[in-house]
C-alpha cells in the first residue's frame, strides 16, 4: 500500500463513520484527486468502510416508527418526480463538484468561482476560457450571490452559492425549473456557513427558460410554498 | 502506528470482498430497489417498514432529537426513492447503503445543531423519547445481522471500540473526540482506523 493510499484508508476510515470535520472532507477529496479519483484501490476501500459503517446500524435496537411518520414519506412519495432532477439529489461542496466531474467541473466551478466575483464575463469571452459554458446571475431579494453554470443542451449543470443566509434547521433551499408548464423541483441544498455552495443538477436548465428558489420545509417539496428568494433567466 | 491491536488487526486480503457469502436479506432488498425505479410504492413501504425503525434509531442516538431524527429518515429514504440508481450494488449492501445515507443526514443536522446554539446559546434539544413498552418484529435474518454486528464491536479492543462508538453513534468528529478524552488528535486517527480495518474483516459476510 502507498503512503497515499495508507493517509486515503485513514479518512476513508473516518469520514464513512461521519468523523471528519470540514477541514477533513476537503483533505479527503483533494488527496484523491490527486491520486486519482478513478483509483479502484480507493473505490475498494471506500465502499468497504461504508458497508461496515452503514452495518454498524443494526448493532443498535430498533425503535418503533410512528404511523404518522410513515404516512408522511410514502405520502412524499406521491408528489415527488423520480430521476435526475429529484429534490433529493443533493451535492455539498466545491470538492464533491470537483471529485465528481473531474477535469471538466474545475473549469466549471473556476466560472462560476470567478463569475461570483465580478469577472466572470471576462473569463467566458477571453482566450482560455471554458468554451460553450454559459454562467448567468441570479437576482435575488435575499443576501448573497447565486449562479448558474450550464451548457445549452447538456443535462447537467452547477449552481454556486456564496454568502447565502444560513436557514435555521429544518429548512432548505429548494430550486426549480420553470417552464410554461409551471415549476418542477430541481433539487435542495443549504449553507452551512459561509462556504461556497454547489449544487449539481442532472438536467439542461436552457430548456426551461427560468430557474428560481426558494425556501422551504426540509427535506424539500413537490411545489413551491413560497415566494421565490432568487430567479434567473436562462437562454 | 503504535496503538494496542495493531499487529493482529491485518488489513483484510486486497483482492477478497468484505462481504463473502450469498445474503438472502439483501437479495430480496436489491429486488425492492430494483421496483423503486418502476415507481413501485409498495417496494418502497417494505423496504421503509424492514429499516427505518433501525435507521430510527440510529439517527436518535446522532442527533437526541425526535423531530430531526425523523428529518434524517425521511431524508435518506426518499433519496433511494427519487432517484434509486443512486444505490450501486457493485459497491455493497442496500441496507448498509440507506444506514449510511440516514446516518450521514443525521450527522449533518446535528453539527449544524451545534453550530447554530454556539452562536445563538439555545437551550439544548430535547432527549430521544423512549418506550420501552413497544418492541419491534423482526425477521430472522436481521436479528442475525445485529448479533453479527455486536460480537464484532465487543470483539475490539475498548479503546478502539470507544472511538469509533463517539464517532458512529454519537455523532462527533475525531477532534471532538480527540478533546472529549485527552488524546492526541493522531491517537484517535489511528485507533479510528485500526478498529475499522477489524470490523471489515470481521463483518466479511455479504456479497457484491
Amino acid at each position: 500500500m502507498t503512503l497515499d493510499h495508507e493517509r486515503i484508508e485513514e479518512l476513508l476510515a473516518a469520514e464513512s463513520l461521519g468523523g471528519l470535520d470540514g477541514s477533513g472532507v476537503e483533505e479527503l477529496r483533494g488527496l484523491r484527486m490527486a491520486h486519482g479519483a478513478d483509483c479502484s484501490e480507493c473505490l475498494r476501500i471506500e465502499g468497504d468502510y461504508r458497508e461496515v459503517a452503514g452495518r454498524l446500524a443494526f448493532a443498535v435496537a430498533p425503535e418503533p416508527v410512528a404511523p404518522e411518520l410513515e404516512e408522511r414519506v410514502l405520502r412524499e412519495t406521491e408528489h415527488l418526480r423520480q430521476g435526475p432532477g429529484s429534490p433529493f439529489v443533493r451535492v455539498g461542496r466545491t470538492m464533491d463538484l470537483l471529485l465528481r466531474l473531474g477535469g471538466r467541473g474545475v473549469a466549471v466551478a473556476a466560472a462560476a468561482l470567478v463569475l461570483l466575483g465580478g469577472l466572470g464575463g471576462y473569463l467566458l469571452t477571453g482566450p482560455g476560457g471554458p468554451g460553450d459554458l454559459r454562467v448567468a446571475r441570479f437576482e435575488g431579494s435575499a443576501p448573497g450571490s447565486l449562479a448558474l453554470v450550464y451548457e445549452p443542451g447538456a443535462d447537467e449543470a452547477v449552481v454556486l452559492g456564496a454568502g447565502l443566509e444560513e436557514l435555521p434547521a429544518g429548512s432548505v433551499y429548494q430550486l426549480w425549473l420553470v417552464d410554461e408548464d409551471g415549476p418542477a423541483p430541481a433539487g435542495t441544498f443549504e449553507d452551512e456557513g459561509g462556504g461556497l455552495v454547489v449544487v449539481r443538477l442532472e438536467a439542461d436548465p436552457s430548456e426551461a427558460g427560468t430557474m428560481a428558489v426558494t425556501v422551504e420545509e426540509a427535506p424539500g417539496v413537490a411545489q413551491p410554498t413560497s415566494d421565490p428568494v432568487f430567479v434567473v433567466d436562462v437562454a | 502506528m503504535t496503538e494496542p491491536g495493531a499487529a493482529i488487526a491485518a488489513p483484510p486480503d486486497p483482492g477478497r470482498s468484505p462481504v463473502a457469502a450469498s445474503d438472502p436479506t439483501d437479495a430480496l432488498d436489491r429486488e425492492l430497489v430494483r421496483r423503486l425505479a418502476d415507481g413501485d410504492r409498495d417496494a418502497f413501504r417494505e423496504l421503509f417498514r424492514r429499516y427505518a425503525p433501525t435507521a430510527l434509531a440510529v439517527a436518535r442516538r446522532v442527533i437526541r432529537h425526535a423531530r430531526l431524527a425523523e428529518e434524517a429518515v425521511q431524508e435518506g429514504f426518499l433519496a433511494l426513492w427519487g432517484d434509486p440508481r443512486r444505490y450501486d450494488p457493485a459497491r455493497g449492501s442496500v441496507r448498509a447503503w440507506l444506514m449510511s445515507a440516514v446516518h450521514h443526514r443525521a450527522v449533518d443536522l446535528v453539527r449544524r445543531e451545534e453550530a447554530q446554539r454556539r452562536r445563538a446559546t439555545e437551550a439544548p434539544p430535547d432527549p430521544a423519547p423512549t418506550d420501552p413498552g413497544t418492541t419491534v418484529v423482526e425477521e430472522a435474518g436481521l436479528r442475525e445481522e445485529r448479533a453479527a454486528v455486536r460480537a464484532a464491536l465487543e470483539d475490539l479492543p475498548p479503546e478502539q471500540r470507544r472511538v469509533i462508538e463517539l464517532m458512529y453513534y454519537g455523532g462527533r468528529s475525531q477532534s471532538q473526540i480527540a478533546g472529549d478524552l485527552g488524546l492526541p488528535l493522531g491517537t484517535v486517527k489511528s485507533r479510528t482506523l485500526l478498529g475499522m480495518r477489524r470490523l471489515r474483516a470481521a463483518l466479511g459476510g455479504m456479497e457484491r
